[in-house]
This record gives C-alpha cells, sequence and structure tokens, in this order.
C-alpha cells in the first residue's frame, strides 16, 4: 500500500476546497490518477508522530511538509525535502503547475480551511468570531464583515457564521474580497500573506482561477521567506514546470501524518504540489 | 592579518585557489579553501553566540555584534547569505514587526532563547491588555537588566505585537491595547 508522510497542517486538495488535514474526518481527496486526471478517493490519515516544519515553494504552489516527503518533479523524478532544503538547490528543481485545475473540482465548499488559516492570524478569536489586523485599511470590507479601525489600523471582525454563509453562497466572490482586505498591499499590487497562514493564499489562487485570472507567488528569498506573496497575472498558467522557489525549515515541530492509499498509481495534491507514496 | 570571515567577499577573486559557493543566488567568494571554510565556521558561530546572548536582534544589530565578536568589519552581504542559510535550517527564526510607520521589518531569534522570546511576548500581551498602555523601557525593566541594546530588544516585543495586531502604538515609547476589540464580539 503507497504512503507518504506530511504534516497534519499540510493541505490537501478535496471536493470542499483546500483542507488541513486535521480537518478531514473520514478523509477524501483529489489524487491525480494514471491518466493525469483528477479523481476523489478515500484515503488514509494515520498519525505518526512529530517533525520540523518544512516549507517548499514554487511560483505555482506554497506550503508545509514533513522532511521525510517526497514530491514529484516535472521529469518524473522524486526529491525528499530535507535533502532538499540541506542541499539548498531548489531552483534546479522543477514541479508542476497543479492549481488552476483544480479550483474547477470544488463542488461542497466548506469553510474550515478558511477558519484554519484565520485563527492562525487572529489576535483575538473565540469559536464564533475572530478579530484579523488588515496589512492596510485602503481596501474595501466584505459584505457582512466588519471592521474596527484603531490607530491607523483596521481590524476585521469574521463571524463564523458568515464565513459559512458567505463561502456556501459564492466562495470564489468572498474570498477573493476577504483576500484584499486583508493582505492587499496598494504600493506594491499584491497580498502579502504569512507564511504560516498560507493555506489563505492556496484558496485565494484557487479563486482567481477560477474566475479566469492568473497568478504567481513570490517569496522573501531562496532561502527562506517568511511571506507569501500574490501576484496577479493576466494569464492563466494552464499547468506546466516550473522550478522550484524556496524551501527551508522553520525551527518549529508539528505533528506528522501518513498518508496510506490503496492504488500505486493515485498521487495525492499536497499545497499544491503532487506527493509520491513509496 | 584579517580573520577568515573577514575575507569573505561576495566580488568574485581571481587566483587559482580563489573558491566560491552559492547561497540562494549569492555568491560567496574565499580566497582559499581553507580560509573559506573557516570564514563560514567563524560566522556561523558568531551569529548563534549574538542571537544566544540577545532575545532578539535586528540585521544592523546582528552586524554589530558580529563585528564585535569576530573584531573586524564583515561583509553585510556575506552576513545576509550566512543568516540566509542559518533561516534556512531552521536554526534562526526571522519574527515579523511593524514600525510605527506601518512599515513591516524583521528581526532575529535563536532557537536556544525562542520559547523564552514568545514566552514574554505571551507575557507582554497580558499585561497590556490588564493596564491598556505600556512603555517599552517598562518591559525593559520587566525582562531585561539595564545593560546597552535591552530597550531595543524590548521595543522589538511591542512591534511584533503591534504586527500581530494585539498593541497600537502611541507613540515610538508606548502602546496601547487595541480598545475596541472585545466590544467588536458581540
Amino acid at each position: 500500500m503507497p504512503s507518504v508522510e506530511v504534516l497534519a497542517a499540510s493541505c490537501v486538495a478535496t471536493r470542499s476546497g483546500w483542507q488541513p488535514l486535521v480537518a478531514l474526518v473520514p478523509p477524501n481527496l483529489l489524487v491525480l490518477d494514471r491518466f493525469g486526471t483528477l479523481v476523489d478517493v478515500p484515503i488514509e490519515v494515520q498519525q505518526v508522530g512529530v517533525d520540523t516544519i518544512t516549507f517548499l515553494g514554487s511560483r505555482a504552489a506554497f506550503g508545509p511538509f514533513a522532511p521525510e516527503t517526497r514530491v514529484l518533479e516535472s521529469d518524473g523524478g522524486t526529491c525528499r525535502l530535507g535533502a532538499l532544503v540541506d542541499a539548498g538547490d531548489v531552483r534546479d528543481h522543477n514541479y508542476e503547475a497543479t492549481i488552476s485545475g483544480v479550483a474547477r473540482e470544488f463542488r461542497n465548499v466548506s469553510d474550515y480551511g478558511l477558519w484554519h488559516g484565520l485563527r492562525w492570524l487572529a489576535c483575538a478569536s473565540t469559536e464564533e468570531e475572530l478579530v484579523v489586523r488588515c496589512v492596510e485599511s485602503s481596501a474595501p470590507v466584505p459584505r457582512r464583515v466588519r471592521s474596527v479601525d484603531r490607530a491607523g489600523i483596521r481590524y476585521l471582525v469574521i463571524p463564523r457564521a458568515t464565513l459559512a454563509d458567505s463561502v456556501r453562497a459564492d466562495w470564489c466572490s468572498f474570498v477573493l474580497e476577504l483576500g484584499r482586505a486583508l493582505f492587499m498591499r496598494e504600493h506594491d499590487d499584491r497580498l502579502e500573506i504569512p507564511a504560516m497562514a498560507f493555506v489563505l493564499g492556496l484558496w485565494y489562487v484557487s479563486a482567481l482561477s477560477a474566475t479566469g485570472t492568473g497568478f504567481r507567488f513570490a517569496y522573501d528569498t531562496i532561502q527562506h521567506s517568511s511571506y507569501l506573496f500574490v501576484h496577479h497575472t493576466a494569464d492563466v498558467a494552464a499547468g506546466g514546470a516550473v522550478p522550484g522557489s524556496t524551501a527551508f525549515r522553520r525551527p518549529l515541530t508539528e505533528k506528522v501524518v501518513r498518508l496510506n492509499w490503496t492504488d500505486p498509481s493515485w498521487n495525492p495534491l499536497v499545497n499544491g504540489f503532487i506527493v509520491v507514496g513509496s | 592579518m584579517a580573520s577568515s570571515a573577514a575575507q569573505l567577499t561576495c566580488s568574485a577573486l581571481n587566483g587559482d585557489q580563489a573558491v566560491c559557493e552559492n547561497f540562494g543566488g549569492l555568491r560567496i567568494w574565499a580566497p582559499n579553501d581553507v580560509v573559506y571554510r573557516e570564514g563560514l565556521e567563524e560566522l556561523k558561530i558568531g551569529i548563534e553566540t549574538a542571537l544566544d546572548e540577545h532575545s532578539s536582534l535586528d540585521k544592523a544589530g546582528l552586524l554589530f555584534m558580529l563585528g564585535e565578536l569576530i573584531g573586524e568589519r564583515i561583509d553585510k552581504n556575506v552576513v545576509g547569505a550566512i543568516l540566509g542559510a542559518e533561516l534556512r535550517c531552521g536554526r534562526v527564526e526571522e519574527v515579523l514587526c511593524a514600525s510605527l510607520s506601518n512599515k513591516v521589518f524583521r528581526i532575529y531569534v535563536g532557537v536556544s532563547v525562542r520559547e523564552r522570546f514568545h514566552d514574554r511576548i505571551r507575557a507582554s500581551t497580558e499585561l497590556l491588555r490588564a493596564k491598556r498602555h505600556i512603555k517599552v523601557s517598562e518591559l525593559r525593566d520587566l525582562f531585561f537588566t539595564q545593560a546597552p541594546g535591552t530597550w531595543t530588544q524590548a521595543s522589538h516585543l511591542l512591534a511584533h505585537m503591534v504586527f500581530h495586531g494585539t498593541a497600537v502604538y502611541v507613540d515610538k515609547y508606548k502602546a496601547a491595547w487595541p480598545t475596541g476589540l472585545e466590544n467588536a464580539f458581540r
């Protein structure tokens, strides 16, 4: 039975959108089958311990993995992320861009992944509402979300119920409005998303792709990034190989889970990358 | 004779024995392999020592401390490349902060003091929540000695809280709890 180790905080593509693995009970994931088609299949998730958070980023995907995670390269080879970070040669590796195709497969979109990312950013939260500081106070506030301005800083107060309703009604529009309100830096014409809130970036670019706008991820440096920057582009990349842009460890540990599945030809999509079982 | 660390440069060197290594797109050159290895080690140990001895340092502070520790001025691009490698390997944490003008700046925290740094952030947040206003000097007196540089380290705590949204600047020396956020919850 093929299996791969990833982090419980890693986000997988599902019919309900990008969701952290901790949220999936029972887990059904979108995987690429032998024909390169996205199919919805059950996968077993097993907790196996803790390990260092290891980020991998390209122009088209970004997120945290376990050091033992193996990611598929566009030439058919694989790389173990811990070894990739140690070697420091991420730009010599190419990966398939997948996100623009994934958004088309979202059906019954759930707010859990968004809530999970927002909670990480929140400066105050309850089970029902949370407050997040905006990068700037110039972008319009999404409908049904309240803003509070203090000393030139804008905060958004986001009720869970509003998030759930808005996502259910029109997830693309809501995610785009929310992303711009929270993260847009007008001067640089880009979104600035703290790296640990990467799931919000995955949702945002999926919404962009679904509405026919392209995107490009960018980072602080090749060796490390505290941010996931999102740039808008005119063309929607249909796929293809893109070089790695950054790979690094953070001095934090996180729960590791093992994904087990039955068909050796399946490859799950994790954080927008194609992972490989062994 | 210059230390090995001071002989490292980002400018291409001539000579049969010159060596270079790529650090995230930036090449570091040394006159020979021995100087390269020794210089790299000196800088790694210097960064670790400087960050062990401080709660946090910004890049200018780290450059100054390295100069003090090694006894010579080190090329800032070389330090940037080696610091990048330490960040890549998870031996240093970069923490985001907000300035008075709402610009983001970055500070660096060593792995050995990381937990203490975040404990201080939690304690400072609770203190601010209770007191509503707090001065940088109060945090310095609470967590640090009167040694040079400790006011700056205390200001980093507030700057990170402002970035996160749990504080707003009153001025350079003082921050306030963002009143009204509790009322935001209905």
